[in-house]
């Protein structure tokens, strides 16, 4: 079942929160990959800093890849591994950004 | 044509292959569900008549370009007609 599509600028700003319900950040910018045609990462800013601290500096944004997003409404929910990244032996996707400006 | 950050393409200036200058790249369209994408939305050069090019027109009258048609990304975005 497809939803209506939808234009991508109409994540950005949007708030992110884990399924647990643990904000995580806000989304800043869509990455995108035009080969396979679909949408591989949400640039998340304003980050709570109690969840990646010791991950992530003051003006570093990070990229989560989409295929973790659970849902998007009113606010993104996306999978709860984002609040074990500390523990997790395999290294995490979550990649660090520098920000833009 | 790897990974790219939407806010890189917005406004972007959108060529046909042939050379025909279509317009600036308003927006994207995608699902959110499945993360894929569908078309750009192009806001048409002042000189371009939408009837001589073959991709739809929404409402607001922005073209509609299936992102499969996407050829290159760099000072341009290119895409096949």
């Amino acid at each position: 079942m497809n939803a209506a599509p939808e234009e991508i600028t109409s994540l950005v700003g949007r708030e992110v929160y884990s399924n647990n319900g643990v904000f995580v950040g806000e989304v800043e910018d869509v990455r995108l990959d035009l080969d396979t045609q679909s949408v591989t990462g949400l640039a998340l800013a304003e980050l709570n800093h109690e969840l990646f601290a010791g991950r992530v500096d003051g003006n570093t944004g990070v990229i989560v890849p989409y295929r973790w997003v659970r849902a998007v409404g009113d606010v993104v929910l996306i999978n709860d591994v984002i609040e074990r990244l500390e523990t997790g032996t395999d290294e995490p996707e979550v990649e660090t950004e520098q920000q833009a400006t | 044509m790897a990974n790219i950050l939407a806010e890189n393409l917005s406004g972007k200036a959108v060529m046909g292959s042939d050379g025909t200058e279509l317009g600036d790249l308003y927006n994207i369209t995608m699902d959110l569900k499945s993360g894929q994408l569908h078309h750009l939305l192009v806001s048409p050069h002042e000189q371009l008549n939408p009837e001589r090019v073959a991709f739809d027109v929404d409402e607001t009258g922005r073209l509609r370009v299936p992102v499969g048609n996407v050829r290159a990304v760099k000072d341009y975005i290119v895409v096949g007609r």
